[in-house]
């Protein structure tokens, strides 16, 4: 009985520590405020283009620019910035001068709403980025642990629910020889466990569960035998497809631009980053450490904001997850163009990883699986019109819908030539 | 065939019990029936006997037994693996280590980690490459007297295929052999990775400088020796350089020459020119010794123009006719109607005769009989079609080319079909320049000699001659690509860029310009040979600018359909090509769509505009034609062995020969490849006892060579001929330098190079066998019939049969179509065409490809491009010699008839695509089966090498990796080369490898897939573009590379494709239709333009039953 408390405690305290979640005390936060808020909106909307906090951009850095000129002055540029450059205003002409002589267009806002802008600069500059609300941060250790632990648990489960059941065993014998004796019966002759576990019968079970079990093992690992599945290795560049596909909502195939167009789906050049990241060289989590690796690659000049001239550009050597081996033949634009399948449909929910893993097998009954269950869009696309029979049937109603493998889809030399 | 019918008869078998079709009927009297019903078909019928070579024709006992085997020889692997077992003979010890070492290998290989591999994006991507996606460029192949527009296919920056561009007046979309393997001389490991000073590494800067500076010093003539330049701004290069050194001088060296057609022109009409020809508007062609559709001239396009003539239907069952007088078999020979065999002496008294019979000038000639039967009718026929007819020779005497001008004048052909003022840039070769040229340099009178393009240390025929001559000039330089025979005399070696490297231009027909364009940087430190021109006279220009600016000036000025010249280069650029008789091909919106060139590609050909009533008169004409005359009569009728070289359609001059593509490719009419040999006539051959392959020795004048000898069915004679191109001993690697020097032979007669040697040849056996590479007995159809009758595997009729009936020499495949029942013989279900997949196979899309025997002449540019497009392994000669050929696609080629001047029939044969296929049904592991658009597939990974598919293929058309041939097994040393240093195991060679087709291992079964990969992009093309498949938006390798349009693939399901069409033609038959196993591949009879022989009237009876 006594066992079975304790087990009773610590499989309890066991399970508290599984759900419990560190609970961080927070300090009275400066970005909850409503002020903040719309400040942020508003520059992000507006400003962000132009402006950063701490660099300069288009227009000169922001940070502290609250202390640096009056409010007044600053409501005044930024409704017409020409006006006081006209007016030959010196603080106005200066910055003018200093930055290219290139204009800042006329903002019809609201001084409150300028004001919003100045105490969401304010915030940004006295309490920097590092632990910004962005949400990679709060981000939990790679995905890979949770699936040991219920491993574990269950295997602990299955532990205890055995103990319990050899004790219980062991009492209700006990108890039962008890009462025998009690009432004179005889008392069986137990069997040394012994004799059970090495008798001839025993052997041949114990033997053909082994050919079982090893048979199915080298089976089951050989057809695994190259593949990889949760392969997620590190990549030279802490790249976040959950930052960029997730947070941001940037579309899979602005990257991915040959997934429409052809076999491959296309690792994005550097030169395609650059897009963006000539404005924002500053990332939530590592800062610009990883961001200055596409600089490196590209041979962008961070502080002059263009690029080194004569620079020989390093391609980056990303680590390609999706293998499939030499005699297999995928084409991205098939799937994505012509079929009309999403992205997530084999490669998971991308914009949730934060490092890139392989979702699927890749294998090949992975593969003839979803061509089996997968309905064409016979009617949706001219190509199909050639498979007359097929249409007459669904007209018919003799078939209620038409699968990639009744259009060939299982065939070998679809994939294989 | 045995094994065929057994295997069938056993599947029939089990088929008929299984799906209990036949429950009641016994088999052995349905086994009966089908036999009478073979025997029913095949009787009555007097067939031609068709024969690929003498073992075949004589019922040699060997060959017969080869004939039903699909292997000649039983496991090769095994006889040679002998020696080593019998040497060591394993023991049980040995045993356990292999197997110890086997289970450990597979247990690391298992337990290894996978490697790590890696994708590289571009670090700055160019805005018109999607990896994965081919992009097409227009371009030119010009390599001497070798011309092709051509679009260049390339991934990822790659090019990796070569395929015609339609837009070209001249080639039509038409490729050959040499164009379509030219992207293989790319990735040529022998090329010159810098340039050379004394053998050894130097820098441009260097050269340069010193090459400048000994230039301006030098004494006596520049001689510049080049082939025929047919660029206009190299040509305009070299004038530069002229103008800076006016000591220069531009020697034309065509080691091939034409020079006689060029002198009988200038003493004719005063214009040394080749005029250009049309054998599109020619309704009788007469040709003297003229390979036209092989090497003379402009190939390419006179294969297209003639084959327009020759495809004939049943509601214009029309066609040209054509006789050859000639002395060698030659392609154009092999597609005549009427073949007369001449001596090589005869050849201008045949056109002698010719003219006397036209009503010219002419005199009495001694010929055969038949000859000058011929030569009149011919003359009649000539007579009818006046301004509608052309007269060629290939003949190296201007006499005879004067003659042959005065035929085609007297005939009123200038101005219809041969355009004195539209002439070729190509044979400008002046043979007596060269000669001229080696007396002064070994007279010590040239200070400085520049090679380019040229090799005459190897291919001038007094090679001794010119290379000590050369060795006295003080400062020599070559822009060969490679250190080959003369770069190794040379102090300097400037490598010019491959073509595909490359800016640079042709005018190859006055009028018609074609720009060629890089579609990869340099491979190596090259440079153009142009550049280094420019730059040794002092021009710092890049040669692209120097390009544009010349086309700006000279050539922007001849159209007015652009006013600027940017969007005229733009589109020439894109077009490829700029003619200024039809100066706007496309239109200017076009250019930059992104499939433009695709579409291109898909477009349909020009179809030649039937000449109406033609004005057939004769020009002005000057010249000694009765001096002609007589010379050529004094020369005809000499006594004693003639010896002919002659150019065949791999090697050319040479230049080709470390290309090992077209090595392996088949001489379209011996068969033989990585060789050359001695061809005499199976009457030559016996008389004098000799054996074919038996080594002979060639003797004429001072050089001799020892070479095989072949029987050539069609050879004079008192002729030997010998191809010119082989025996190179600086080609590159050493498995090239193959066969035997003809060049010494060629001769000088004053004013020409002369190909014919008439006095003092003589040949003698000087020793056995030798083991030639040669296809022409391997994978052999078998004909066996029943009793004595052959199956018809090539069905012919002559025109004026088929204009009476249009079943003409087709009547077997009529009784199989009109009433299949009463010939049931075959051994599949047939209760409905496809059987039990009538349902599957009529549902979609079901491809077929149409073959027109009438219009293929052979010339294996297919063969190539089908080895380039799916990756086919080059397996080298040894491997060759034991039939280990890996060609998915073969051209067999039949004689019938007499056999010294027999009909030739060309098949092209690849995998038929058989809806009831016998080699499915027999693979254990079903790698190969069928799919639902009705190709026969082949899972490579999932063969494991039984071999039972090939055994049981009635058209032996599966191919066997004996090797890894191409390096790609996982385990290295798997293969047979020594070193594995072959070529194809080469990085730089592998670079041309088709990214979208597996290359084999070894153990694995291969063969045609009617370029699946194709009809793939082709599909998916069509579904993201959300439109149905157009007739002609996918085409195979083979029908894109054919320039006689004789291969048309498509969709059969679609009743209204031109392959449909053409499959119910009744011109159209299936091979071994009667098996009824349903080929995929309809033929079209051969007709021939002359009267029906005997037999022929016999067999074709129409013999209805009913």
């Amino acid at each position: 009985m006594f066992n079975i408390r304790l087990f009773g405690l610590i499989f309890g305290l066991f399970i508290l520590s599984l759900f419990t979640l560190p609970v961080h005390a927070q300090d009275a936060d400066p970005r909850a405020g409503e002020e903040y808020k719309k400040g942020q909106t508003i520059f992000s909307a507006q400003c962000a283009s132009c402006h950063k906090i701490n660099q300069k951009l288009v227009g000169p850095a922001l940070a502290g620019v609250y202390d640096k000129y009056d409010r007044d002055w600053i409501h005044k540029w930024v409704k017409n910035s020409q006006e006081l450059v006209k007016a030959n205003d010196p603080k106005a002409v200066a910055i003018f001068t200093e930055f290219n002589k290139s204009v800042m267009p006329a903002f019809s806002l609201a001084d409150a709403d300028i004001d919003a802008i100045l105490s969401y600069i304010k915030v940004e500059t006295e309490t920097p980025a590092a632990v910004s609300a962005a949400p990679a941060a709060t981000g939990t250790a790679p995905a890979g642990g949770s699936d040991n632990t219920i491993i574990i648990f269950l295997v602990i489960i299955a532990v205890v629910l055995l103990s319990v059941l050899l004790i219980l065993s062991r009492i209700s014998d006990a108890l039962r020889n008890m009462m025998r004796e009690k009432m004179g019966q005889l008392i069986p002759v137990s069997i040394p466990i012994g004799n059970v576990l090495f008798s001839k019968k025993m052997a041949a079970f114990v033997s053909l569960l082994a050919i079982i079990f090893l048979g199915y093992a080298t089976v089951d690992s050989a057809t695994k035998l190259g593949r990889q599945q949760g392969y997620a290795p590190a990549q030279p560049i802490k790249f976040s497809h959950q930052l960029h596909a997730g947070v941001n909502k940037i579309d899979c195939q602005y990257c991915h631009s040959g997934a429409a167009k052809g076999k491959s789906a296309v690792i994005p050049s550097p030169s395609l980053c650059m897009n963006c990241h000539k404005a924002i060289s500053q990332g939530p989590v590592y800062g610009t450490t990883e961001i200055a690796k596409i600089y490196d690659a590209v041979g962008w000049d961070a502080d002059k904001l263009q690029y080194k001239p004569d620079y020989e550009e390093k391609p980056i050597e990303w680590i390609r997850i999706h293998n499939l081996p030499d005699h297999v033949y995928f084409n991205h634009a098939q799937h994505v163009s012509a079929g009309g399948v999403a992205c997530q449909t084999c490669h998971g929910t991308v914009e949730e990883m934060e490092v890139m893993r392989q979702h699927s097998t890749l294998g090949m009954g992975w593969c003839v699986n979803c061509h089996r269950q997968t309905s064409v869009n016979f009617a949706g696309n001219e190509f199909y019109k050639s498979y007359e029979t097929l249409h007459e049937d669904l007209k018919t109603g003799k078939v209620k819908q038409v699968t990639v493998e009744d259009i060939g889809g299982l065939e070998c030399q679809k994939c294989h030539y | 065939m045995r094994i065929l019918e057994v295997w069938s008869v056993k599947n029939a078998i089990t088929k008929r019990l299984t799906t209990n079709l036949y429950k009641n009927s016994n088999i052995k009297s349905q086994f009966r029936k089908e036999i009478v019903g073979i025997t029913k078909i095949y009787s009555n019928m007097q067939h031609k006997k068709y024969w690929k070579g003498f073992e075949e024709l004589n019922d040699d006992a060997k060959f017969l037994q080869e004939k039903r085997n699909e292997f000649p020889e039983d496991l090769p692997i095994l006889s040679e693996l002998g020696n080593v077992v019998n040497e060591n003979s394993a023991t049980r010890r040995d045993f356990l280590k292999v197997l110890g070492f086997s289970v450990t290998a597979a247990a690391i290989a298992a337990g290894c980690e996978i490697p790590v591999r890696k994708v590289i994006p571009y670090a700055l991507k160019p805005e018109e490459l999607v990896p994965g996606i081919a992009n097409y460029y227009a371009s030119t192949f010009l390599n001497g007297n070798d011309y092709c527009s051509v679009l260049v296919k390339t991934r990822e920056g790659r090019p990796i295929k070569i395929e015609g561009n339609s837009l070209s007046d001249i080639t039509q979309g038409g490729t050959s052999a040499r164009a379509q393997a030219a992207v293989v001389s790319l990735y040529d490991g022998s090329r010159s990775i810098s340039p050379k000073k004394g053998g050894q590494a130097a820098d441009w800067k260097t050269i340069d400088t010193e090459i400048a500076k000994q230039l301006a010093a030098a004494s006596g003539t520049i001689a510049i020796i080049t082939d025929t330049i047919a660029s206009p701004t190299t040509l305009k290069a070299i004038n530069d350089f002229k103008s800076r050194f006016p000591n220069t001088k531009h020697v034309v060296f065509d080691a091939i020459s034409y020079n006689s057609i060029t002198a009988a022109n200038e003493q004719m009409f005063g214009k040394a020119v080749v005029p250009s020809y049309d054998f599109g508007k020619a309704d009788v062609i007469v040709g003297i010794g003229a390979d036209f559709l092989g090497t003379w001239i402009s190939p390419i396009e006179f294969t297209k123009q003639y084959s327009k003539k020759r495809k004939v239907n049943k509601t214009e069952p029309k066609m040209s006719k054509h006789w050859q007088f000639e002395s060698i078999m030659s392609m154009a020979g092999a597609k005549a109607d009427k073949r007369f065999t001449v001596s090589p002496t005869e050849e201008g008294a045949v056109a002698v005769a010719l003219l006397k019979e036209l009503g010219g000038t002419g005199v009495s000639v001694t010929l055969d009989e038949n000859v000058l039967k011929a030569v009149k009718q011919a003359a009649m026929e000539l007579t009818e079609n006046k301004g509608k007819s052309l007269v060629v020779s290939g003949s190296r005497d201007s006499n005879v080319q004067m003659v042959v001008n005065a035929i085609n004048n007297l005939l009123g052909n200038y101005g219809n079909t041969i355009d004195l003022n539209r002439p070729y840039n190509l044979y400008q070769g002046k043979d007596k320049d060269m000669v001229d040229l080696v007396e002064e340099m070994n007279a010590g009178r040239v200070g400085a000699a520049i090679v380019y393009g040229a090799n005459p240390a190897y291919n001038y025929r007094e090679s001794d001659k010119f290379v000590s001559g050369f060795k006295k000039v003080p400062l020599t330089i070559s822009m060969s690509d490679r250190i080959d025979e003369t770069a190794e005399h040379t102090t300097y070696l400037c490598p010019d860029n491959h073509f595909l490297e490359s800016w640079g231009d042709a005018e190859v027909k006055a009028g018609y310009y074609s720009l060629i364009q890089p579609t990869i940087a340099p491979l190596f430190d090259t440079r153009p040979a142009q550049e280094s021109l420019l730059r040794w006279s002092g021009n710092e220009a890049q040669y692209y600018d120097y390009l544009r600016s010349n086309w700006q000036q000279s050539i922007f000025p001849k159209q007015s359909v652009l006013s600027s010249f940017d969007s005229f280069w733009d589109r020439a650029l894109h077009d490829g090509i700029f003619e200024e008789s039809n100066p706007s091909k496309t239109a200017v919106g076009d250019i930059g769509g992104m499939y433009a060139n695709r579409a291109v590609v898909s477009g349909s050909n020009t179809k030649s505009t039937e000449a109406g009533t033609v004005n057939a008169t004769s020009i002005p004409a000057s010249g000694n034609v009765e001096g002609a005359i007589q010379a050529i009569t004094q020369a005809t009728g000499a006594a004693g062995l003639k010896l002919v070289v002659y150019e065949n359609v791999l090697m050319g001059d040479g230049r080709y020969a470390n290309n090992p593509f077209l090595q392996e490719t088949p001489e379209p009419i011996s068969k033989v490849c990585w060789d050359n040999y001695a061809a005499v006539s199976k009457k030559m051959a016996d008389e004098k006892g000799w054996k074919e392959h038996d080594t002979v020795e060639v003797k004429a004048g001072n050089y001799a060579v020892q070479l095989p000898i072949i029987y050539q069915p069609g050879q004079k004679a008192d002729t030997i001929s010998i191809a010119l191109g082989y025996g190179r001993t600086k080609a590159g690697v050493e498995q090239c330098n193959v066969g035997k020097n003809a060049f010494p032979f060629v001769g000088f007669d004053g004013k020409q190079f002369t190909y014919t040697v008439t006095t003092g040849v003589s040949i003698e056996k000087v020793g056995g066998r030798y083991e030639l590479p040669r296809t022409q007995m391997h994978h052999t159809v078998d004909d066996t019939g029943v009793g004595k009758n052959k199956r018809p595997l090539i069905r012919e009729a002559s025109l004026m049969t088929y204009q009476k009936d249009s079943w003409a020499g087709n009547h077997i495949s009529k009784k199989l179509k009109e009433n299949q029942d009463e010939y049931f013989f075959t051994l599949y279900g047939k209760d409905n065409e496809y059987g039990p997949h009538t349902e599957l196979y009529t549902r979609g899309l079901h491809w077929g490809l149409a073959i027109d025997l009438n219009t293929c002449v052979g010339c294996n540019a297919c063969v190539t491009a089908c080895n380039i497009e799916n990756n086919v392994p080059i397996v080298g000669a040894q491997e060759v010699v034991r039939a280990h050929e890996m060609h998915w696609m073969r051209i067999d080629r039949y004689y019938s008839g007499d056999m010294e001047n027999p009909d030739v029939t060309f098949m092209p044969m690849m995998c038929q695509h058989c809806d009831n296929a016998p080699c499915e049904n027999v693979c254990p592991v079903a790698a190969t089966n069928h799919s639902s658009e009705g190709i026969n597939q082949m899972a490579y990974n999932r063969c494991i090498g039984t071999r039972y598919c090939a055994n049981n293929c009635p058209y032996k058309v599966r191919r066997f990796n004996w090797y890894d041939y191409q390096g790609a097994d996982s385990f290295y040393k798997n293969t047979i080369f020594d070193n594995d240093e072959h070529i194809m195991l080469e990085d730089l060679t592998r670079m041309v490898l088709n990214p979208d087709v597996t290359v084999r291992s070894r153990g694995v079964i291969e063969k045609c897939s009617f370029c699946v990969q194709r009809i793939q992009e082709g599909k998916l093309e069509a579904k993201k573009g959300n439109r149905q498949l157009k007739d002609g938006d996918i085409k195979t390798a083979c029908q894109q590379a054919c320039p006689a349009d004789a291969i048309v693939f498509g969709d059969v399901n679609d009743k209204t494709t031109e392959v449909s069409v053409l499959s119910a033609n009744e011109r159209s038959y299936r091979l071994l239709e009667e098996l009824h196993v349903l080929p995929g591949v309809a033929y079209l009879t051969q007709i021939r333009n002359r009267e029906p022989l005997a037999e022929e009237e016999q067999s074709d009876k129409p013999n209805h039953h009913g």
